[in-house]
C-alpha cells in the first residue's frame, strides 16, 4: 500500500493503525489524584471519562512525552507517546510525590491499542463495537465490553483508540478489517500518520523535537500552565522572558528535508524540524523553527540542504488541510452515500 | 524583508491583537494574550472554544471587521474558524480593515 493511498484513506475514508511507540499506564490508589496533578503541567480539571492533552517535560522544558491524562473513576490513565514503557515508568515513579500511595501499572504490558482515523471512523466503529461511539465527545472515553474506547487523535479527522487485552486484539483487528472493507479501510503506518499530523500542525514527538524547542516555540502553551510547579516550569518561565523562535508550517513546490537551514534573504533564521510531501496539497510541507520576526503566514523563505539544494518556501496558516471530518455529520452522512454529498475541497484557498 | 511583507506582518499582528483580546474579554478564555498561539486550534482542544463561543466569534467578526457571515460562503467561514491565523486570513481577505495591500498576498489554507 502506498503512502498516498494510506493518507487518502485517513483523509477521505478510514484507516487502521497499530500503536507502536505508545504506552498506557494506570495510576491507582489513594494518592492517584496527587500523582496525576504532580505529573500534569497544566491545571488538572477533569471529570470522569474526560481526557486532557498535555506533555511531560524535562528540566529544560523540552517535551519528553506527548500525553493524554484520563480521569477513570478514582484512577487516572496516562496515554503516552515518545518514551518507551520502561522509560515512562521511570519518569512517573521519579515524579510522583514522595510517600504517595500510588500504584503505577503498565496497562500495555498485557493490552494493545488499535487506532482508527478518518471521516468515517465513527461509522465503522459504531458497527464493530457499539453505536455509543457516535455520541462520544472529543477528548472523552468509555469502557465497553472488554475494551476501552478513547476519542482523541492527531490526524485532524475523527480518531478513536481502542484499548483491549492482547488476547482479544487479534480478533478485534480481524473484525475491523473484515467490516472495514465496506468503508474503504486500509492499514496506515507511522509515515502516513506523521504526514497527517504535519498537515494539521499537530505536535509529533517522533519528529518535532529540538534542544531549542519548548512549548513556547512549538505553539504548545495551551498544554501547560505558568501558574503551576512541575518539572520544566522554571525553565519555561525564564524562557518566556526572552523567547525568539516559533515553529510554523512552511510549503514549497521543491523538496525540503529535516535539518535544512532556513534563510530570510542572506540571514539564517532557523531550521527544519521535519518535512514531507503532501499528496493532497501537491507540494512539500515542513515544520520550521524560525525567528519570530519571520514566523508569519505569507512570509517567503529559502530552505537550504547540506547537499546544496535549495527550496523557496512560504509560511502558511495552520492547518494546511480543510479536514473532511469538519463537514461529515454522523446524523446526516454515511460512507456508502458519500458520492451524493457535497464537501469543500481538502485544500481551501481564499479568493483573492 | 521587503516593505510589502512588513506591511502584511503589521496588518496580521494588528488583527491578531484584536482577536486575542476578544477571546479573553468576550469568550472568557483564561489565558494571557501571549499564551494564545496563532496556529493553535480554536475549538475542541487547543484554546478550547465551544459552540456558544463560535456564535460570539461570528458576532465579533461582524462588529469589529464588518465581516458578515451571510455575505460569505458558509464553507469558507467554517473552514476559516480553525486557528487565529486562519481567522486573520479571513479578515484580511474579506473584512473591512483598510489593509488593502494584504489582499492577494500569499496567504492560503
Amino acid at each position: 500500500m502506498t503512502l498516498e493511498n494510506e493518507v487518502r484513506a485517513i483523509r477521505q475514508a478510514v484507516a487502521l493503525s497499530g500503536a507502536q511507540g505508545r504506552s498506557v499506564f494506570r495510576l491507582s490508589g489513594a494518592g492517584a489524584n496527587a500523582a496525576a496533578d504532580k505529573l500534569c503541567p497544566r491545571e488538572l480539571f477533569l471529570r470522569d471519562g474526560q481526557m486532557l492533552h498535555t506533555l511531560l517535560l524535562n528540566e529544560r522544558a523540552n517535551p519528553l512525552a506527548d500525553v493524554y491524562l484520563c480521569a477513570d473513576g478514582e484512577d487516572y490513565l496516562l496515554l503516552s507517546e515518545g518514551p518507551t514503557a520502561s522509560e515512562l515508568h521511570g519518569l512517573i515513579r521519579d515524579r510522583v510525590p514522595a510517600g504517595a500511595k500510588t500504584e503505577i501499572t503498565d496497562v500495555t504490558a498485557d493490552h494493545d491499542l488499535l487506532s482508527l482515523n478518518g471521516p468515517y471512523a465513527w461509522e465503522l466503529l459504531s458497527e464493530v463495537i457499539s453505536p455509543e461511539v457516535i455520541g462520544l465527545p472529543y477528548l472523552g472515553f468509555y469502557h465497553g465490553d472488554g475494551f476501552t474506547c478513547f476519542r482523541a487523535g492527531k490526524s485532524g479527522e475523527f480518531s478513536f483508540d481502542l484499548l483491549l487485552p492482547k488476547a482479544k486484539a487479534a480478533a478485534m483487528r480481524g473484525r475491523i478489517v473484515e467490516m472495514g472493507s465496506a468503508f474503504g479501510l486500509i492499514e496506515a503506518g507511522d509515515e502516513a500518520l506523521d504526514l497527517c499530523a504535519l498537515e494539521n500542525f499537530f505536535f509529533n514527538i517522533r519528529h518535532d523535537t529540538d534542544p531549542e524547542a519548548t512549548p513556547l516555540e512549538l505553539q504548545l502553551q495551551w498544554r501547560i500552565s505558568y501558574r503551576k510547579e512541575y518539572v520544566g516550569a522554571e525553565a519555561l518561565r525564564q524562557r518566556r522572558k526572552h523567547w525568539s523562535k516559533r515553529a510554523v508550517l512552511i510549503a514549497s513546490p521543491d523538496p525540503m528535508h529535516k535539518g535544512d537551514k532556513v534563510f530570510g534573504g542572506n540571514t539564517g533564521i532557523g531550521s527544519l524540524l521535519y518535512a514531507a510531501r503532501s499528496p493532497d496539497r501537491g507540494e512539500w510541507l515542513g515544520l520550521a523553527l524560525m525567528e519570530l520576526d519571520h514566523a508569519h503566514p505569507g512570509v517567503l523563505v529559502e530552505c537550504a540542504s547540506p547537499g546544496g539544494a535549495s527550496a523557496r518556501a512560504r509560511v502558511l496558516s495552520a492547518p494546511a488541510i480543510n479536514n473532511r471530518s469538519l463537514y461529515v455529520d454522523p446524523q446526516r452522512h454515511a460512507y456508502a452515500t458519500r458520492g451524493e454529498d457535497k464537501f469543500p475541497p481538502l485544500v481551501m484557498v481564499l479568493p483573492k | 524583508m521587503d516593505n510589502a511583507t512588513r506591511g502584511l506582518i503589521a496588518a496580521r499582528e494588528e488583527v491578531l491583537a484584536k482577536l486575542r483580546l476578544a477571546l479573553i474579554e468576550k469568550m472568557h478564555v483564561r489565558r494571557a494574550a501571549d499564551e494564545l498561539d496563532p496556529d493553535v486550534a480554536l475549538f475542541g482542544s487547543g484554546i478550547g472554544l465551544d459552540s456558544l463561543d463560535a456564535v460570539e466569534l461570528v458576532v465579533f467578526l461582524e462588529s469589529e471587521f464588518g465581516l458578515k457571515a451571510t455575505d460569505n460562503d458558509p464553507m469558507i467561514m467554517r473552514g476559516s474558524m480553525r486557528t487565529l491565523n486562519t481567522l486573520i486570513d479571513l479578515v484580511l481577505a474579506f473584512g473591512k480593515t483598510g489593509f488593502t495591500y494584504a489582499k492577494g498576498a500569499a496567504h492560503d489554507a
